[in-house]
């Protein structure tokens, strides 16, 4: 009798939590997260919603199209060799998809910065005609007479109808789990590993050449630089000035974080760059600069092949492997796949 | 003064413990009907299929001079959309002279997240790519107009520095609606057109981002309503 009516109680309607919670670690020596945790408090329910919801074609007008396609976990949550990224149709995106992890030390979002709150991302690409092509009231919609969805949402949430406010917290409560810390180089920083020499002597090349935009834990210092690349005629993207109106603005973009950089190839903000040597090219070419190039690039930065490679090999090593191997992180598909696979061998061993 | 505010906009309905603004959208002295064509400053003929504003941060003024901000007050007008035209504040005092709001939305709303309400983002007011509130936005059509279907869209939003938009406006009020509790509110949207800067439909048939187009149109609008009862 108990056991029966404790089901019940269960299947009703306004059953809610209790929820797990889930607490938000910040590596050590690493600053205070931007986000706001207290507004949106991180639990299992709302990161495996939120986690859903990021690789569910529903949230786009062709149902193909999700968070996932273009921030691919084997990409570092970039776009994999992809220099502006697929929307629905086959349409492109104007700019380079970046990996998205440590988000939660993020300000604004984008290249320009347009975006002031990760809760507001989601909106952009699922309102975005090329991207996923979808009207907030018809996501909604969706998600509203979706069983499994309205159910999920009640648990995370305590809502009967979702709306905005939840879906951007819960893909957010993902989004945020995304840390990246545990490349060679975190492990080095922290005494458990060694740069082999080359890496080293990038390292050391690096602090001298790249750390003033690129500073260490993100590799970016969050600012908006003009890094020199002409103008693309065909995207005339000005950049931070779309956001500013201001002249000063135009063809700056938000320095990128260079964590996972050998896996988030094409590069710079319209992907104009295939290849790492490619970006080194263009920061040593004695070209002049567009008006408006940043006082640290004026006159390129003078690099050898040698130095090249040695700073290659440093940046490799800012690839983190479990963050692309992190079942938690990973399409459940994949996981079950996997699992399938691993299974399979055990038989075989039987 | 205990008892001149209750605590949240959202709860009171009754009429009698709540001060009820009605705004009537006119173009001129004309009530605005969405088939009439009217003329603007430039000596543009033009109709207008959609008006929406934010309405925010209302507080009242007592005799004293003392004012009470009334919390979490946000409203969106719709002229399109009866209902929404009524402003119910849970005002039960009849010592009122002054009421004061915000056309538009504050800085902090527009930089805290998603908002629920009137203020989700799904009610179309809102820039998904420059995150903002649309504060205003005024949709229709002219002969002038060179876009396809001639229509002219004004979205009119920006928080931020020199592109803030949002604007506040004051009102005396007379004793004897405060005492109907029912005050009359006219927004003349021909306002919109005619001003310190006048907008041409055939110059500017489209304001979809923050900056001078936005304030200049704001400029203008600010000084839409009038009491008129
Ligand atoms: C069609 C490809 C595409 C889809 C689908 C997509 N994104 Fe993006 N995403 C991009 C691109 C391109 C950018 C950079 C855009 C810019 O700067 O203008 C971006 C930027 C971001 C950023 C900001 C990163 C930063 O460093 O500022 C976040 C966060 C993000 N996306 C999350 C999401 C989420 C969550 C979803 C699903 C709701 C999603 N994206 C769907 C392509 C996509
Ligand atoms: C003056 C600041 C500045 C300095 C110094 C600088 N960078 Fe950058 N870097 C940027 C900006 C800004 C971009 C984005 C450019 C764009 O796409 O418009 C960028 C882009 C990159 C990218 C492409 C990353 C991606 O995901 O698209 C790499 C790689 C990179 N920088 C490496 C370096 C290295 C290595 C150094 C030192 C040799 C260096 N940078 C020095 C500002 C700087």
């Amino acid at each position: 009798m108990i056991v029966l009516s404790g089901i019940a109680w269960v299947q009703t309607d306004n059953w809610w939590g209790p929820l797990h919670p889930v607490k938000f670690n910040t590596p050590k020596g690493w600053p205070a997260p931007v986000y706001d945790f207290s507004a949106n408090p991180l639990t299992k329910e709302g990161i495996a919603l939120g986690k859903q919801l990021f690789y569910d074609g529903i949230l786009s007008k062709d149902g193909m199209v999700s968070c996932g396609t273009c921030h691919q976990s084997f990409g570092g949550f970039a776009t994999y060799d992809h220099s502006l990224s697929h929307g629905i149709e086959n349409r492109f995106s104007t700019r380079n998809a970046p990996g998205i992890v440590n988000m939660a030390w993020q300000k604004n979002f984008m290249w320009d910065g347009g975006i002031l709150h990760l809760d507001l991302q989601p909106l952009a690409p699922i309102t975005a005609e090329n991207e996923m092509g979808e009207t907030l009231d018809s996501v909604l919609h969706k998600l509203n007479t979706h069983a499994d969805y309205r159910k999920k949402f009640q648990q995370a949430f305590g809502v009967k109808k979702i709306t905005t406010l939840e879906l951007g917290k819960a893909i957010s409560q993902f989004v945020l789990i995304l840390v990246s810390n545990n490349s060679k180089y975190d492990r080095v920083m922290r005494g458990d590993d060694k740069f082999i020499l080359p890496e080293q002597l990038g390292y050391e090349m690096f602090q001298q050449k790249c750390i003033t935009c690129h500073p260490p834990p993100f590799f970016t210092d969050f600012s908006f630089r003009n890094a020199g690349l002409a103008e693309d005629e065909v995207l005339q993207d000005k950049g931070r000035m779309r956001i500013t109106g201001k002249t000063a603005d135009s063809l700056h973009f938000k320095v990128p974080s260079l964590r996972n950089v050998a896996l988030s190839f094409p590069y710079g903000h319209d992907g104009r760059w295939a290849t790492l040597r490619n970006v080194f090219e263009h920061y040593r070419s004695k070209q002049t600069r567009p008006l408006g190039t940043d006082s640290l690039l004026k006159n390129g930065i003078p690099l050898s092949n040698y130095e090249i490679g040695q700073l290659t090999a440093f940046l490799y090593t800012l690839t983190d492997s479990t963050l692309i191997t992190n079942p938690a992180f990973l399409p459940e598909e994949l996981n079950r796949l996997q699992k399938q696979e691993r299974d399979i061998h055990q038989n075989k061993r039987d | 003064m205990a008892g001149i505010l209750q605590q949240t906009a959202a709860q009171s309905v009754a009429s009698r413990d709540s001060l009820t603004i009605e705004i009537v959208p006119r173009v001129g002295e004309k009530k605005w009907t969405p088939q009439a064509t009217y003329t603007n400053a430039s000596g543009e003929a033009f109709s207008i299929d959609k008006c929406l504003f934010y309405l925010s941060n209302f507080a009242v003024q007592s005799s004293s001079g003392k004012w009470f901000p009334i919390r979490d007050s946000y409203f969106l007008a719709n002229i399109l959309d009866s209902s929404s035209l009524q402003i119910r504040l849970p005002i039960l005092s009849s010592d009122i002279v002054n009421i004061r709001f915000l056309l538009g939305v504050d800085s902090t709303k527009n930089v805290s997240g998603i908002q629920s309400g009137v203020l989700d983002p799904a009610r179309g007011m809102f820039w998904t790519w420059n995150t903002g509130y649309v504060m205003a936005k005024m949709e229709g059509s002219s002969p002038v107009s060179p876009m396809p279907g001639k229509k002219f869209t004004y979205h009119v939003g920006g928080f931020a520095g020199e592109q803030n938009v949002a604007k506040f406006i004051q009102l005396a009020i007379d004793i004897k609606s405060i005492e109907q509790h029912h005050i009359l509110l006219a927004a003349d949207l021909l306002s919109w057109f005619n001003g310190a800067s006048s907008l041409s439909i055939a110059a500017n048939p489209i304001c979809h981002v923050p900056g001078k187009l936005a304030n200049q149109i704001a400029n203008n609008y600010q000084f839409q309503f009038r009491v008129i009862q």
